[in-house]
């Protein structure tokens, strides 16, 4: 046990204050003093002074009580706290079988004639005993920093000593503040690096846009001899977009790019997959998805239109205020019969555009409207099929009535007819009788003016009634009637006025009238609502370019990324194709990881809406997982999310020395480039003073001080009156 | 004599000849009608033949296909809102509708209706200021005002300079925009004046200052009033400018 002087604490009143005020008013006295004795001879003067600083000095430790203090010191082995890295990483095959299993070799002997504190880290950091080290290699991220931080904050914590392969996956630099004691690192994974192909990083934009051509930037990285080229293939949702051979050249990493063209909206998932070579060490490292969503910038829509038309007009006014949409129209203002008295100079009018519209451009259009227009004088027979494959490949096509429309616009037995969603008589195929069209399917977004179906079926009967019709066939399988006819029939059934159907990726509207302008300013000028046109034709528009919001069951989770075991609320909304809602329907809710493997799946019963809200719990690993619902063997929608974590653990493989070795050297604790390096935990024990108590003495509360004060007053006195002073 | 009796026949073949082969809509009930608006104590049409001269113009020059006998409607009609073109010419004074029927004719041009007023009179302001006192009712937020020669009405068919009719009038028209569209043109040149013709093809009234092309003119601000009324600002989009500045900058 040790001793050394600790300080002086004041027992007095009021503690330092006190002891403040006693020697100030000690030291007025003195002054006081000092000029009274000014007229004294200086030898009377020096000794009656002398006295009065001797009874000062006495009055001032009564006051006061000035206590010593004495500080108790034991000397000790620091706590050493054996920090091992339980990361992913750790199970990368090294010289003996893995990393892991290197740090288990080094831990056991150790634990042979030493006593082991021993920690795990990865996501967190946690106790561990000599079992838990088979746990090792498990964590999705290796937050070395953090973890040495934690243990930081530990006043006890002497030492530490850390065993990992250097492979921090959240920092990128030490901090300063870890040099509270030395932190021994322990390099494991070998010498040599294994040969190893795989991916770095990606690099990508989680939000793209419909007709862009995005790319995505992947870094590949070769350690040990990669001679051979590797295949690298760029997919979504398992079809291959892209793909390349990278030939390494003796280089570590190789940037590679690859293009998409996204043509759906909403989540998806892409994947970069590596051929690994032979020998390849790691296979976690081959292949990595990730999460990127589509949308649409603005909504480019073509619209060419025959003649003129208030039907025309009403409905490019319409298209042309709607700030997210970009709209090139073209309407034919002269037929080759018409005499305009005037030399082509005097006219606005341009030639029609065709091959530039139907060629170079048609891809680009997310959604085309024919309305009233009839190909047959542009010389557009060799277009038609350019539509019908714009089409398949995801473009919307709406036909919209007149008399240069469905078969009075010739297009029976086209390629056009072919997509429609219904078949087409015989031309002319015209009815001109006014009419108030049925609806069919009440529940249908497109005519859901009301909320119940009578509420529908009444809102027809109120609006002003179409001018006449085009006569429509019959259905073709798979589409749907949403208005038909109150008088014309198709094999016994009403016939279509509206009609829709899915083509390939792409999707067909036909509205066989070419007065739905009286929906709007006839209607409104009966009854004052003029927003009948302009909403069925926004739900067209929104139905046809696939909102979400209009489909028959939509699925998505309040969050697109999600931690790992965190928490994820599934809303859903689920509807039969006719639009009527699986009420109570006993649904299947399960998750899958990249693989395709089931990793939760879960009945439950949709509400009387068809509604689902309900929470998960995320996945233990980290990547994209797929959440699908089906209604027995049917799938009714699915998303994807996202599982933050995992992803960065493979990206680098070869052991970070130089990353441990700045630790040790930033920290003052020694770094072992391999486990038999370190031999024993007592060369770097570090013996502490460790403080066991304090002793305090107080002298001026003995009785011996209080006498020789007594004495020393008394002295003063005495001296007063013999020198006549009082 | 002879010409006489064998005017209506070569009419008819003429018809014949042009009957419609650019049909454009489902029967006529959405054809575009040359429609005249009746106001209560206003004569009707002074030029009685130019709405059906306008309307076969407009079919044989365009593709847009019309009602070639166009009829008259009332503010008061139910069928008001059916067709969304009025034509309103006069040449006198005339009393204010009812507030029902201004309130019709509001709700009209509100929700996408146009009107074409045509000045015929001749030294007389009357029905000037009726119109103007009409639209401040009609529209009170919105006033008449000159329509600059640059607007898009003046290059939707034709290329057209100075605005015409039967007389060369002001050097422009005036209009009322509403949400971004003209919905009132107001011309006081007696447009009507330079369309009216009998049927044996002879003009009821003679252009001044004269001259077929000025009556010519006048066919063409009518037919590209129509296509405005029908496409609106679609000769606006940026496809057609290259043409037109060309064409404009050749001296047309």
């Amino acid at each position: 046990m040790q001793e050394r002087f600790g300080g002086i604490v004041f027992d007095g009143a009021l503690g330092w204050l006190g002891a403040a005020l006693a020697l100030a008013a000690v030291a007025g006295l003195i002054v006081y003093e000092e000029r009274r004795l000014r007229s004294e001879r200086p030898d009377r003067r020096r000794i009656l002074l002398g006295l009065r600083v001797l009874s000062g000095a006495v009055v001032f430790a009564i006051a006061a009580q000035p206590a010593f203090v004495t500080e108790r010191f034991q000397k000790i082995e620091s706590r050493s706290v054996v920090l091992i890295d339980e990361s992913r990483s750790m199970s990368i095959a090294s010289e003996r079988g893995t990393r892991a299993e290197e740090a288990r070799a080094l831990i056991e002997r150790l634990a042979e004639t030493e006593s082991l504190e021993l920690r795990a880290f990865g996501n967190e950091t946690r106790l561990i005993d000599r079992e838990g080290l088979r746990s090792l290699g498990t964590a999705s991220a290796t937050k070395m920093i953090a973890a040495l931080e934690e243990l930081a904050e530990d006043d006890s914590i002497g030492s530490v000593i850390l065993i990992s392969d250097g492979l921090e996956t959240e920092e990128e630099s030490i901090p300063r503040s870890l040099d509270r004691f030395p932190i021994h690192t322990v390099r494991v994974g070998g010498e040599l690096p294994p040969l190893d192909v795989g991916i770095d990083s990606i690099r990508y934009d989680p939000i793209v846009y419909l007709r862009e051509r995005p790319r995505v930037s992947v870094t590949l990285h070769c350690t040990g001899r990669c001679a051979q080229p590797v295949e690298v293939r760029f997919s979504i949702e398992g079809n291959t977009v892209d793909g390349a051979l990278v030939d390494f050249g003796g280089e570590e990493l190789k940037t590679v790019e690859f293009s998409m063209d996204p043509r759906k909206l909403g989540r998806h998932i892409g994947r970069i997959a590596v051929q690994p070579p032979p020998g390849d060490s790691v296979r976690e490292n081959d292949a990595r998805s990730f999460l990127f969503r589509v949308e649409r910038e603005r909504l480019r829509v073509l619209l060419v239109a025959g003649a003129p038309s208030w039907d025309v007009r009403f409905l490019r006014e319409l298209l042309e205020r709607n700030p997210a949409l970009d709209l090139v129209s073209f309407f034919i203002l002269r037929t080759v019969d018409d005499l305009t008295m005037a030399d082509n100079e005097e006219m606005a009018l341009i030639p029609f555009p065709t091959d530039e519209l139907f060629r170079e451009h048609l891809g680009s259009f997310d959604l085309v409207i024919f309305q009233n227009f009839d190909y047959g004088p542009y010389r557009m027979a060799i277009y038609l099929p350019r539509i019908r494959d714009y089409v398949e490949r995801g473009g919307a096509f709406l036909m919209i009535g007149g008399e240069k429309s469905f078969s009075a616009g010739g297009y029976a037995g086209t390629a056009v007819e072919n997509i429609l969603p219904t078949s087409l008589p015989p031309p002319p195929g015209i009815d001109a009788r006014p009419f108030s069209p049925v609806p069919l399917m009440p529940r249908h977004p497109l005519v859901a003016l009301g909320e119940s179906p009578e509420q529908v079926r009444r809102r027809f009967q109120e609006l002003a009634p179409l001018a006449g019709a085009n006569e429509l066939g019959a259905l073709r399988p798979g589409a749907r009637a949403l208005l038909g006819h109150p008088q014309l029939r198709v094999g016994g059934e009403p016939a279509p006025i509206l009609a829709a159907h899915d083509v390939g990726e792409g999707r067909v509207v036909a509205f066989a009238s070419d007065s739905s302008f009286r929906w709007g300013i006839t209607t409104a000028g009966e009854r004052g609502d003029l927003s009948v046109f302009e909403r069925f034709w926004d739900l067209t528009l929104r139905y046809m370019v696939r909102d979400k919001a209009l489909e028959p069951s939509r699925l998505s989770t309040d969050h697109e990324r999600v931690a790992e075991g965190g928490e994820l609320l599934v809303i859903g909304e689920f509807r039969d194709e006719e639009y009527e809602p699986l009420a109570f329907r006993t649904v299947e809710l399960s998750v899958e990881d990249e693989a395709g493997r089931a990793l939760l799946q879960q009945e439950l019963t949709l509400t009387r809406e068809g509604r689902m809200r309900h929470p998960i719990k995320a996945p233990e690993r980290g990547g994209v997982h797929q959440l699908i619902v089906r209604d027995g063997p049917k799938e009714l929608a699915r998303t994807a999310f996202y599982v933050e974590g995992g992803g960065e653990e493979f990206r680098r493989v070869r052991p970070d020395g130089q990353w441990l070795r700045a630790i040790a050297d930033m920290s003052g604790g020694v770094y072992f480039s391999h486990p038999d390096e370190l031999r024993s935990l007592g060369s770097l024990s570090r013996i502490e003073e460790r403080k066991i108590g304090d002793e305090r003495s107080s002298p001026f509360r003995q009785t011996g001080f209080i006498f020789l004060a007594l004495v020393i007053f008394v002295v003063e006195l005495a001296v007063r009156r013999v020198f006549g002073r009082t | 004599m002879r010409l006489t009796l064998f005017a209506p026949i070569l009419f008819l073949l003429f018809m014949l000849f042009f009957s419609p082969s650019s049909g454009a809509a489902i029967g006529e009930a959405t054809a575009f009608e040359f429609r005249s608006l009746s106001l209560k104590g206003l004569k009707d049409d002074p030029r009685p033949t130019a709405t059906r001269r306008m309307s076969w113009a407009v079919r044989t020059r365009t593709s847009v296909e019309t009602i070639l006998e166009p009829s008259r409607v009332t503010l008061s009609e139910r069928s008001l809102f059916e067709q969304p073109f009025l034509y309103l010419a006069g040449d006198r004074a005339f009393p204010m509708p009812n507030e029902e029927e201004i309130e019709r004719l509001s709700r009209f041009l509100r929700f996408g209706g146009f009107l074409l007023i045509d000045d015929a009179s001749e030294g007389d302001d009357g029905f000037d200021r009726s119109v103007r006192a009409l639209l401040a009712r009609a529209l009170p937020d919105s006033a008449l005002a000159p329509i600059p020669r640059d607007h898009v009405l003046y290059r939707s068919f034709y290329l057209v300079g100075r605005p015409v009719g039967r007389v060369e009038g002001p050097p422009h028209l005036e209009g009322i925009e509403y949400a971004g569209r003209l919905a009132v043109v107001y011309s006081r040149h007696d447009l009507g004046g330079a369309w009216a013709r009998d049927n044996l093809g002879n003009y009821h009234f003679a252009v001044v200052p004269g001259g077929e092309r000025q009556r010519e003119m006048a066919y063409r601000l009518g037919v590209n009033l129509v296509i405005y009324a029908l496409s609106l600002d679609y000769k606006d989009d940026q496809v057609h400018a290259p043409f037109i500045m060309r064409r404009r900058g050749g001296g047309r």
